[in-house]
C-alpha cells in the first residue's frame, strides 16, 4: 500500500526587499576600506622589518617602531574585517573567523607574558635579532597594544553573533579600543608619555595607534549581517515585524545613550583624577619654593646678624645693635620654618640636625661679641678671634644651606618637569574624551539613522502590504459575492427546466401510456432518471459550496459522540444492514460542529455505502499518534479502491465505482477536502480494491 | 370550496402547467389566478395598473409565491402584501427552487406563513402540492376578514 497525501498550506515566499539608503551608500565602502589600510600598515612594515629600514618600521621619523607581530596582527585584523561583509562566502567567514581569533590568542599571551614577568614572548618569534637593534629597542609589541588587539578581536569575534547581547558587547569592545588608540595619539601630539606608554614598557606606536582607529571605525561602519533578524524586512507578519524594528531602534538609541553616559562619566573621572594629579603637583611646586625662599631668608638673617655685629663692634652704635637683632630673629624663625617644611624629607631633616647646633652656635659666638664690645671696648685682638671663629662656623652653615638648597632645586626641576606632564596629560585626556564623545555620537547617529531608515523602509513595505491585503480582500469578498448569486442562481434556476423534464416526461408517461410502447416508456423513464440524478448533483454542489461558507466557529468537540450518532442515523436509514461498528470513546478535537459534522457524515457515509456488498462488514472510528500528532482514522472493510486513482480521490464530481456498482455524484471527499483545509489539517487514504479503505485525517486546533 | 381563488405568482409557465396539473390530478379544482411577474400580482391584489377597476372584495385564499420573478422579485411583493391592510392577512405560501437559508430567514421574517422547495421529481412535487392544497384551502381556517 501506499499513501496518498493532500497537505495544506501555502509556501510563503521570502523576498529580500532591503535597499541601502542612498545617501548613506557611500559609508558602505569605508568598511572594507580600513580592512585594506590595515592590511597595508602591516606589509609595509614587515618590509621595513625584513629590509631594516627604519623609516618604514616606524612611518614617521624619531618614533617608535612598530613590532613585526603587531604588523603581522593588523594584516589578519583587516582580512576578519574584510571578511565582515554581507557577500562574503562561508570559507571566508569562517578564515575571517580564524585571523580575528588568532591576533585575540597574540594579545592575550603578550598580555601573560607581561603579567607574569616574562620578557620573551610572541612578538620576538620575527626578526628576533633585528629586534635588538632598532631605535628605543629591544622592540616588544606594548601591553596597551597586546590589550587593544584582545579587544578587538573579541569584538570581531562578536560581531555576527545571533545575539545583541554579544554584539552590543563588541561595540563596546571596539570604543575602548579607540578610546585607547586615540588617547596614545593624544599623547604622541601632546608629548604626554603616559598616554601611549604603560610605565617603563615598550610605549604603543604612533602608527599602530593610528591603524587601531581606522580598523575600528571600520569595524563600526561594518552592519551587523546577523543583525538583519531585529531590523529585517523580509519575514514574520507585519505587526511584529514593525514591532522588532521599534524594539531595535530604541535599543539602539538606550545602547548609544549608555555608552555615551559611560564614556562622559569615565572622561570625567579621567579628567578629575588628572586634573586632582596636576592640583598636587602645582601645590609640590609651590612648596619647594616657599621652602627656597625660608633657605633664603635663613642664609640670609645670618649674614645680616654678622654685619650687624660688624658694624657695632667697630662703631659702638646702638643702631646697628638693632639689625641684629631683628635678622637674628629671622633667622631663627626661617630655622624652624624649614625644619617644618622639610619634616617629610629625611635628607633634609638630617642636614637641619646639623644646621641646628651651627646657627645656636654661629648665633651666640655674635652675642659674646657684643657683650664683650659692651663689657671692654673694642679689642681688636680678641675680636678678630671671636670673627675668625664665627667665619667658620659661617661657612659650615653656608655650606649646609647650599646642599639643602641644591636638592630642593633638584626636586623643583623635577616636580615642574611632573607638572608640566601632568598638564599635558590632562589636556590630552579631556581632548581624547571629547573626541572619542564626538566619535561615539556620531557613531550613535549613524546607527539610530540607518536603524531609522530600515524601519522607514519596513513601515513602507507593511503599509504596501496593506494596501495589497486590503486590495485582495475586496476582491475576494467580490469574488464571494459573484459566488453566491451564481449559487443563487444555479439553485434556482437550473432546478427549473429539470422539474419541467422531469414533470412533462411524467406526464406523458401517465396521460400517453397507452400510445407509447415499452422501448418508448424505457426512454422516458431514463430522462426522468437524469432529471433527478442532476437535480442530486446541482443540490450536492450546492451543499459543497455551502459547508464552508459562513462563520467558522471553534469548540472542543466529541468525535466519538458525533460519529455514534452519524452511524445511528445510517443503521436507521438501512435498519436490516448488519454491519459491526467500532468506535474509540473520548476522542475530541476542536472545530466547527457544522463542518466536522459533515466531515465525519461524508466518510462514515462513505464506509457504510462501500460495505454494503459485505456480508460481515466492519467501520471503525479510532485515533492513533502519527509524528506526535493525533490522527483520527475511519477505516471499513468495504470496496476499497485502486490507489493508481488516489490522486482523483478528491476531486469534485470524481468518482472512482461505476453508477450501477455505488450512486454517488463524486462531491463527498471534495466537501471532506474543503473542510480539512478550513481547519488546516491534512487528509490521506489508504487502500486495496476489495480489501477496504482507511481514510485519515487531522484537526489542526491552532488554525481553527 | 369552489369560492376559493388561488393566487399564483410564477414565471415559468413550465411550473405554473405542472402545478396546475399537480392540483388537478388531487381534484383540487379551484380557481387559480397566474402572474407572471412581482408587479402584476401587486396589480391585481391592489386593482391597480392593468386590474384597475378589479373588484378588490375578491382575494385569494392563498397565495403562492416565487421568489425569483421579473420586476419586482418574491420577497418584496410579499413586503407589500404584509405592509398592506388589505392583505396583510393574507396565508401566502413561498414556493420556490431556492433552499438558501437567507431566502427562508428572509421570508419567514417578511411574514410567510409556510415555505416549501419545488423538488425536481414531479412525484415528490405532485405530492407537495397536493397537501399544500388540501391544507391551506381545506384543512386552514382562513384569516377572520375574508371568511364568506
Amino acid at each position: 500500500m501506499t499513501t496518498v497525501e493532500h497537505t495544506t498550506g501555502t509556501a510563503v515566499g521570502s523576498e529580500d526587499r532591503r535597499t541601502a539608503t542612498p545617501a548613506l551608500a557611500w559609508l558602505a565602502y569605508l568598511s572594507p576600506a580600513a580592512a585594506l589600510l590595515s592590511a597595508t600598515v602591516g606589509s609595509i612594515v614587515l618590509v621595513g622589518w625584513t629590509f631594516s629600514m627604519p623609516r618604514l618600521m616606524s612611518m614617521l621619523p624619531g618614533l617608535v617602531p612598530m613590532n613585526p607581530a603587531s604588523a603581522v596582527c593588523f594584516i589578519l585584523a583587516g582580512f576578519s574585517l574584510w571578511s565582515r561583509r554581507r557577500a562574503a562566502s562561508p570559507l571566508i567567514c569562517r578564515a575571517g573567523w580564524a585571523c580575528a581569533a588568532i591576533v585575540g590568542l597574540v594579545g592575550l599571551l603578550r598580555l601573560l607574558s607581561y603579567a607574569v614577568g616574562w620578557d620573551w614572548c610572541i612578538d620576538q618569534v620575527l626578526y628576533s635579532e633585528k629586534l635588538q637593534h632598532v631605535a628605543f629597542g629591544p622592540n616588544r609589541m606594548a601591553p596597551n597594544t597586546a590589550l587593544n588587539f584582545l579587544l578587538l578581536s573579541a569584538a570581531l569575534l562578536f560581531w555576527n553573533n545571533r545575539l545583541l547581547v554579544m554584539r552590543r558587547i563588541g561595540t563596546g569592545l571596539v570604543l575602548l579600543t579607540i578610546l585607547a588608540s586615540l588617547l596614545a595619539i593624544i599623547g604622541y601630539i601632546n608629548g604626554a608619555n603616559s598616554l601611549y606608554g604603560i610605565g617603563s614598557f615598550m610605549p604603543m606606536a604612533l602608527h599602530t595607534a593610528g591603524t587601531f582607529v581606522v580598523l575600528s571605525v571600520g569595524l563600526l561602519l561594518a552592519e551587523h549581517p546577523t543583525a538583519d533578524s531585529d531590523i529585517g524586512v523580509d519575514d514574520g507578519p507585519g505587526k511584529g515585524r514593525g514591532r522588532a524594528r521599534r524594539g531595535s531602534l530604541e535599543r539602539s538609541i538606550a545602547f548609544g545613550f549608555a555608552a555615551a553616559l559611560f564614556m562622559s562619566v569615565a572622561v570625567g573621572v579621567a579628567a578629575f583624577m588628572s586634573i586632582a594629579r596636576f592640583a598636587a603637583d602645582i601645590q609640590w611646586n609651590d612648596h619647594t619654593r616657599d621652602l627656597l625662599l625660608s633657605i633664603g631668608d635663613l642664609a640670609s638673617g645670618l649674614k645680616d646678624a654678622e654685619s650687624g655685629v660688624r658694624a657695632f663692634v667697630i662703631s659702638g652704635e646702638e643702631e646697628h645693635l638693632r639689625h641684629y637683632r631683628a635678622a637674628a630673629d629671622v633667622a631663627t624663625a626661617s630655622l624652624k620654618e624649614v625644619r617644618a617644611q622639610t619634616i617629610d624629607n629625611p635628607s633634609q631633616q638630617r642636614r637641619l640636625d646639623d644646621l641646628g647646633p651651627l646657627v645656636d652656635r654661629r648665633l651666640t659666638n655674635l652675642r659674646f661679641t657684643i657683650e664683650s664690645r659692651q663689657a671692654r671696648g673694642f679689642d681688636p685682638a680678641h675680636h678678630a678671634a671671636l670673627a675668625r671663629e664665627g667665619e667658620g662656623l659661617m661657612d659650615a652653615a653656608r655650606a649646609l644651606l647650599a646642599q639643602m638648597r641644591g636638592e630642593e632645586e633638584s626636586l623643583l626641576k623635577s616636580r615642574s618637569a611632573s607638572l608640566d606632564s601632568s598638564t599635558r596629560t590632562t589636556v590630552g585626556v579631556i581632548i581624547g574624551g571629547s573626541g572619542l564623545a564626538f566619535v561615539l555620537v556620531g557613531f550613535s547617529g549613524f546607527v539610530i539613522r540607518r536603524d531609522m531608515g530600515a524601519r522607514d523602509r519596513a513601515e513602507r513595505h507593511v503599509r504596501e502590504l496593506n494596501q495589497h491585503l486590503d486590495q485582495h480582500a475586496a476582491q475576494l469578498e467580490a469574488a464571494n459575492k459573484e459566488l453566491e448569486a451564481f449559487s443563487y442562481s444555479v439553485s434556482h434556476d437550473l432546478r427549473a427546466p429539470l422539474r419541467s423534464i422531469d414533470g412533462f416526461s411524467k406526464a406523458i408517461l401517465e396521460d400517453y401510456a397507452d400510445k407509447l410502447d415499452a422501448d418508448g416508456k424505457d426512454h422516458l423513464r431514463r430522462v426522468c432518471g437524469a432529471a433527478d440524478r442532476m437535480g442530486r448533483l446541482i443540490d450536492d454542489m450546492l451543499n459543497l459550496s455551502r459547508v464552508t461558507r459562513g462563520e467558522q466557529r471553534s469548540e472542543t468537540l466529541d468525535l466519538s459522540a458525533i460519529a455514534r450518532t452519524v452511524l445511528a442515523e445510517l443503521k436507521n436509514g438501512q435498519p436490516d444492514r448488519c454491519v459491526d461498528v467500532t468506535i474509540d470513546g473520548g476522542i475530541t478535537a476542536e472545530g466547527d460542529p457544522r463542518m466536522v459534522r459533515a466531515l465525519l457524515d461524508n466518510l462514515l457515509g462513505n464506509a457504510w455505502k462501500f460495505t454494503s456488498k459485505r456480508p460481515n462488514a466492519r467501520i471503525e472510528f479510532s485515533s492513533v499518534e502519527m509524528d506526535g500528532q493525533c490522527v483520527f482514522r475511519v477505516r471499513d472493510n468495504g470496496a476499497g479502491f485502486d490507489m493508481a486513482y488516489s490522486n482523483k480521490l478528491f476531486g469534485t464530481f470524481q468518482r472512482l465505482h461505476a453508477m450501477e456498482e455505488f450512486s454517488g455524484t463524486g462531491v463527498g471527499l471534495a466537501t471532506v477536502k474543503r473542510i480539512i483545509i478550513r481547519h488546516g489539517g491534512r487528509v490521506w487514504a489508504e487502500a486495496e480494491v476489495d480489501k477496504g479503505a482507511t481514510f485519515y485525517f487531522t484537526l489542526n486546533s491552532s488554525k481553527v | 370550496m369552489d369560492n376559493k381563488i388561488i393566487l399564483l405568482v410564477e414565471d415559468n409557465p413550465d411550473d405554473e402547467a405542472l402545478t396546475k396539473r399537480a392540483l388537478k390530478q388531487n381534484q383540487i379544482l379551484n380557481q387559480m389566478i397566474t402572474a407572471r411577474d412581482g408587479a402584476e400580482a401587486l396589480d391585481w391584489l391592489f386593482g391597480t395598473g392593468r386590474h384597475a377597476g378589479r373588484d378588490l372584495s375578491v382575494m385569494p385564499t392563498v397565495i403562492l409565491l416565487d421568489l425569483k420573478l421579473p420586476k419586482i422579485d418574491g420577497l418584496e411583493v410579499l413586503q407589500r402584501i404584509r405592509s398592506d391592510p388589505r392583505t396583510k392577512l393574507l396565508p401566502v405560501v413561498v414556493l420556490t427552487s431556492s433552499k438558501e437559508e437567507q431566502d427562508l430567514a428572509q421570508s419567514y421574517t417578511l411574514g410567510a406563513n409556510s415555505y416549501m422547495r419545488k423538488p425536481v421529481d414531479f412525484a415528490q412535487f405532485a405530492d407537495a402540492i397536493k397537501h399544500l392544497g388540501l391544507y391551506w384551502l381545506v384543512l386552514n381556517e382562513p384569516p377572520p376578514t375574508l371568511a364568506h
